[in-house]
């Protein structure tokens, strides 16, 4: 598991992920925040931010969360640091 | 779609009390026109679908009543779409997050402490015009930088203001609803002492660190706000206040009416938090709010034609029995999906973290102040809702304090 501006992430059976915010175009929709609130948090600067327990996330759960951002801030990169999108 | 699920959205005798018809609505027809021809989406699935999809749905045109436009500097937060929104928000988000809210917990504890005690004194009084509305208008006013002693005015222009047809039409007097007079005519009181904050900041005879200093001092997009903008954002931070306003009413109802849930928070205070959320998805302060389509589009199988407006129906899609089980019933349920009170996407209302944070703090202050019965509905009391077609919360609750 490697560590990432924004956070790491590994999960059960999930090859290593790293989860990447963009914190330009983050717009505070909380969504990922409902979705996984063991895995992001609103930080002081009111924007996304990702939580140290994104190591024991399912890398379904944080493609789903990335997918569900309104505004398409969140990447879950893969070991060759591509973004990951799973059908 | 059929004109048996046709009803006022303008009228708050209807929105207030349409809950059967949401019912129907939901399984039947759950995209339907209203009496405006604005669609109403009675369904969670396609409410929280627009609110998301900022690409296929505009707010421009917001809260307006079809045919207002507004100069765009006057326009609310929610009424302002890409590009301009983006940037405003992200600048604002440095004010309105978790942080603020807990920085504004010990001042909004004082406050409503201070609030309780002068009913108490008296014996007796309306906790909505003395209680559920000045805290909202004191918190967003300390992030603002009003005076807290300029509060109790600013509540009433406030609170007066939604006894008007604003924002649907800005007017002031309802009889003369051609004169569309936006926030100057429809809280004079309010802009004037807005105006004055703004003018003493920009000439220095006030120097502060407040949100209004900032606005004036704000680059977004390398552009300074003009005054319009600085006040109408103020005006829009202050009035979004009066749902929390509906919040608090709602929740300090409940608990003088249902004395189990009294009786679960005193014993397991933890919970608050959650009751606060089950008071937003079952007695949601906003009922609904407002997109226009950008282009031709579809719902639940209704094609929507560019520039049809649309009314998310928050309070029906919060009622949504594919969504929450029994959802026709209040009960503390920390594990459901989250309603849609605050909507969804990148509107997200921006002082969702204070208002939960003062709902919380009013529940944690009533409960230690009061045992249950301490403070009580007057005995001729009758519950009627604030006369205004977007609200849902009491305009009046009339207690007796026992000494």
């Amino acid at each position: 598991m490697t560590a990432e501006p924004g956070g790491a992430a590994g999960g059960p059976g999930a090859a290593t992920v790293r989860v990447r915010i963009d914190r330009e175009t983050c717009l505070s929709s909380q969504t990922c925040v409902r979705h996984l609130p063991e895995v992001f948090e609103i930080d002081d600067e009111g924007v996304a931010a990702v939580l140290p327990a994104v190591r024991d996330a399912d890398v379904v759960d944080l493609v789903e969360a990335a997918r569900g951002c309104p505004v398409g801030a969140i990447e879950v990169l893969g070991e060759d640091g591509q973004p990951l999108d799973i059908d | 779609m059929s004109s048996e699920y046709s009803f006022d959205l303008f009228n708050p005798d209807e929105t207030q009390n349409m809950w059967g018809l949401m019912d129907e609505m939901r399984t039947k027809c759950p995209v339907a026109r209203t009496a405006q021809g604005i669609y109403y989406t009675a369904r969670f699935e396609e409410t929280e679908r627009v609110f998301k999809d900022g690409k296929r749905f505009s707010c421009e045109g917001g809260f307006r009543a079809p045919g207002i436009d507004i100069p765009p500097d006057e326009r609310l937060m929610a009424e302002i779409d890409p590009p301009v929104h983006p940037k405003l928000r992200r600048f604002l988000l440095r004010s309105f997050n978790p942080g603020m809210a807990q920085r504004a917990e010990p001042f909004t504890r004082d406050y409503v402490r201070s609030l309780f005690a002068a009913v108490d004194s008296k014996g007796s009084g309306d906790l909505v015009a003395e209680v559920a509305t000045p805290i909202p208008s004191a918190v967003t006013g300390h992030v603002l930088g009003v005076d807290v002693a300029d509060i109790a005015d600013l509540s009433k222009h406030l609170f007066d203001l939604l006894h008007t047809d604003w924002p649907a039409y800005g007017v002031f007097d309802n009889t003369k609803p051609d004169e569309r007079i936006g926030i100057e005519g429809s809280a004079p009181e309010l802009a004037a002492h807005l105006d004055g904050m703004i003018a003493d900041r920009r000439s220095g005879a006030v120097e502060t660190d407040d949100l209004i200093s900032q606005m004036i001092e704000a680059e977004v997009d390398g552009e300074r706000l003009s005054d319009e903008r600085i006040r109408s954002l103020a005006v829009n931070f202050l009035t979004a206040g009066l749902s929390t306003t509906n919040l608090i009413g709602n929740m300090i109802y409940r608990l003088m009416t249902d004395e189990s849930l009294d009786a679960t928070l005193r014993e397991s205070p933890e919970l608050i938090p959650a009751a606060i959320e089950e008071s937003l998805r079952f007695d949601p302060p906003v009922l609904f709010l407002f997109r226009t389509a950008k282009e031709e589009t579809e719902l639940a199988g209704v094609t929507l034609d560019k520039g049809d407006r649309i009314a998310m129906g928050i309070a029906s899609a919060n009622r949504d029995a594919t969504v929450y089980d029994d959802a026709d019933e209040f009960r503390i349920r920390p594990d459901d999906p989250e309603h849609l009170a605050f909507g969804a996407g990148a509107h997200l209302c921006l002082g969702n973290h204070m208002a939960r944070m003062e709902g919380r703090v009013v529940v944690e202050e009533y409960l230690d102040r009061y045992d249950f019965g301490a403070m009580s509905l007057a005995k001729d009391y009758e519950l009627h809702l604030m006369p205004h077609f977007l609200e849902y919360g009491p305009e009046r609750l009339d207690v007796v304090v026992a000494r």
